[in-house]
């Protein structure tokens, strides 16, 4: 029974790794501060919104171009307002619920599927992976404005379809990603032992070559959530894309760009809105791709001793 | 060892692999009785490591594995992934050169011992918890408990290596295939290991195919040695009886050139010469234009691997020549 004595003395290997990660981003400031700006902002969206939806759409035409810093009209207008007289700080708040909304999703959908077919087609291999990688290749040939253009001008504009089709124009670059990461991992003498102890392909594919492909998938990801509110932004100037009253950040940017010279305001706090968001996005995914690699992990961990540990 | 000496456990024969052009193993045969413990020789390139996955159906296309694989009753060359799967882990099991690459970076290594437990018999958490706390003791690593949740770089090459063999035996296979696994290691993790192997064989009675291209290490694991040279097998008798009395001159090269077997470092004989191309075909013996016995007759005529002396089998035309000498 002293194994089991043993055994219980150990915490449970999964509590002590969460915890573990915790401790790892509190000491990290840069992660950190990210990590609490993107919290923020999704509690904006989802909280805030719904409260100024209707402020964000009154038009009051004597406060046109009204310009920001300034608390003569109210909190409200501290960033000013549009060319219609509409509060930019209320726009904005509406505007982030759309845009989590519109890039996270398009991003979820397409690094998933994304990642699945590239993780298959680089394992399979042979004439699955030829298809597949051609296909991919097809897409990217096809200008992904013009593919959701021609879609969504079929089909009726609204978020669902805006999303689906966002995400098959940017599948190409998960799946080319994965499936070059699981070509290389396949080759590994991990792959190879795991088989040689009677573990299938799926279970391969899921427990070996999964954890090592995400990380480079999520930072991937995270990269793409700005590019992907722009482009939603474009389809929304071509008129296909989202349209009032529904509004985020990127339409504010392109219908903002008109007035550049007048109302510079009105373009840049949403352009900066989606910068801080990409830029926060980004610090916090290159933490978490190093926090997952147990050996990174343990590099930035100073309070470890479990390195020594490692000598025999 | 040899409880039926009359149904081994596994057989091979007329073994064939060969990606395109290159010719990596050439025609085998081989048969391993229960309990038996075969080492496989021969210098890089000589298609030992190769055999060994070929056994496990480890090669993958382009390369091509032709003629037989019995394991128990089961001919395992052609089979489908989901066939073999069954028989790797409790039938035949591995342990691989780089202990480093051969685990997973991401999980820890109780993780990956436990998930064999819990996917190949369904084991709950707890049952399989105490198995690989159990399982490591016996791999000889001390406080297992408390190593459990480390990862594998946490781990020194040696220890890495046990928790390979543990994983490996973690399912009680009959047969062993070990493919170089104390080269990367130096000598003295090299020895504990190597002790390790042949405590375990003797606790659990599996059998073991041990590739090498070390005769002393093969000489402390194995009964039976297997020479091969250039895809085929040269030589194949009792450990001790080729160490005494080599039946082919590659062999013999071999003593000669191995620096643990020599006074003086003068003694040592290298040989000369690389081993052949593995596009190449061959008109006669193989080890001809290294050999230096070799006659007219060997680069024309091909010699056939024959029982030279009791219980040994050598590829050469001047076999008892050598033998006696």
């Amino acid at each position: 029974m002293a194994v089991l004595d043993n055994a219980a003395a150990v915490p449970a290997p999964r509590g002590r790794r969460i915890g573990g990660r915790l401790g790892l981003l509190l000491r990290s400031p840069l992660a950190l501060t990210s990590a609490i700006v993107l919290i923020l902002l999704v509690l904006v969206a989802l909280v805030g919104a719904p409260l100024v939806q209707d402020f964000a759409n009154t038009q009051n035409l004597r406060l046109r171009f009204f310009p920001p810093f300034s608390l003569e009209h109210g909190p409200g207008y501290i960033l000013g307002a549009d060319a219609l007289g509409r509060s930019v700080l209320a726009q904005l708040v509406v505007g982030a619920r759309t845009s989590f909304l519109v890039a996270g999703a398009t991003v979820a959908l397409a690094s998933v599927v994304g990642m699945s077919i590239g993780m298959v087609s680089g394992y399979v291999g042979g004439i699955v992976d030829a298809v597949l990688m051609r296909l991919s290749d097809i897409i990217v040939t096809v200008p992904s404005l013009l593919l959701a253009l021609a879609v969504l001008f079929v089909l009726e504009p609204s978020v669902v379809n805006l999303v689906v089709v966002l995400a098959i124009a940017r599948l190409p670059v998960y799946l080319r990603v994965s499936r070059a990461q699981t070509l290389e991992l396949r080759e590994r003498v991990f792959v190879e032992a795991s088989r040689a102890l009677g573990a299938r392909d799926g279970a391969i594919i899921w427990r070996d070559i999964r954890p090592l492909v995400v990380p480079t998938v999520v930072t991937v990801a995270m990269l793409e959530l700005a590019s992907v509110m722009l482009a939603a932004a474009g389809l929304s100037f071509l008129g296909v894309g989202l349209q009032r009253p529904d509004v985020d950040w990127g339409t504010l940017v392109s219908e903002g760009r008109e007035y550049l010279t007048r109302a510079w305001w009105t373009t840049v706090f949403p352009g900066t809105a989606i910068l801080i968001t990409a830029l926060s996005a980004n610090l916090l995914s290159n933490w978490m791709r190093a926090s997952a690699d147990p050996l990174q992990a343990a590099a930035m961990d100073p309070a470890s001793t479990r390195e020594e540990a490692a000598r025999p | 060892m040899m409880m039926q000496p009359h149904a081994p456990l596994l057989t091979v024969s007329g073994l064939r692999v060969r990606f395109g052009a290159t010719q990596a193993v050439r025609g085998i045969d081989l048969a391993i009785a229960p309990g038996e413990s075969v080492a496989v020789l021969g210098e890089s390139g000589s298609g030992k490591s190769v055999t060994g996955k070929a056994i496990m159906g480890l090669i993958d296309p382009p390369g091509r594995v032709e003629g037989s694989v019995t394991f128990g009753a089961e001919e395992l060359v052609g089979r489908s992934e989901t066939d073999l799967a069954a028989v790797r882990g409790p039938g035949i099991a591995m342990v691989f050169q780089d202990s480093l690459d051969a685990l997973n970076p991401v999980y820890s290594v109780g993780d990956q011992i436990m998930e064999i437990l819990a996917v190949r018999l369904g084991w709950p958490r707890r049952q399989a918890r105490a198995e690989a706390i159990r399982l490591m003791e016996q791999v000889g690593i001390k406080e297992a408990g408390k190593r459990l949740g480390d990862y594998p770089h946490q781990f020194s090459g040696g220890m890495r290596q046990r928790i390979c063999i543990a994983m490996a035996i973690a399912l009680k296979p009959k047969l062993l295939i070990a493919d170089e696994p104390t080269t990367a290691l130096d000598v003295t993790v090299q020895a504990g290991i190597l002790k390790l192997i042949n405590r375990l064989r003797a606790e659990t009675g599996m059998a073991l195919l041990f590739v090498t291209h070390d005769l002393a290490v093969a000489r402390q694991v194995a009964d039976t040695l297997v020479v091969m040279y250039a895809g085929r097998i040269v030589e194949r008798g009792n450990i001790d009886e080729i160490f005494r009395r080599p039946a082919h001159p590659y062999t013999q090269a071999l003593l000669t050139s191995n620096p643990g077997a020599v006074r003086h470092w003068s003694e040592l004989r290298p040989i000369a010469g690389n081993p052949p191309d593995k596009a190449a075909r061959f008109s006669g013996c193989a080890f001809a234009p290294r050999c230096p016995r070799a006659e007219a007759r060997c680069s024309a005529e091909p010699p056939d691997l024959r029982r030279v002396l009791p219980n040994r089998d050598s590829r050469c035309h001047f076999a008892e020549e050598i033998a006696h000498a």
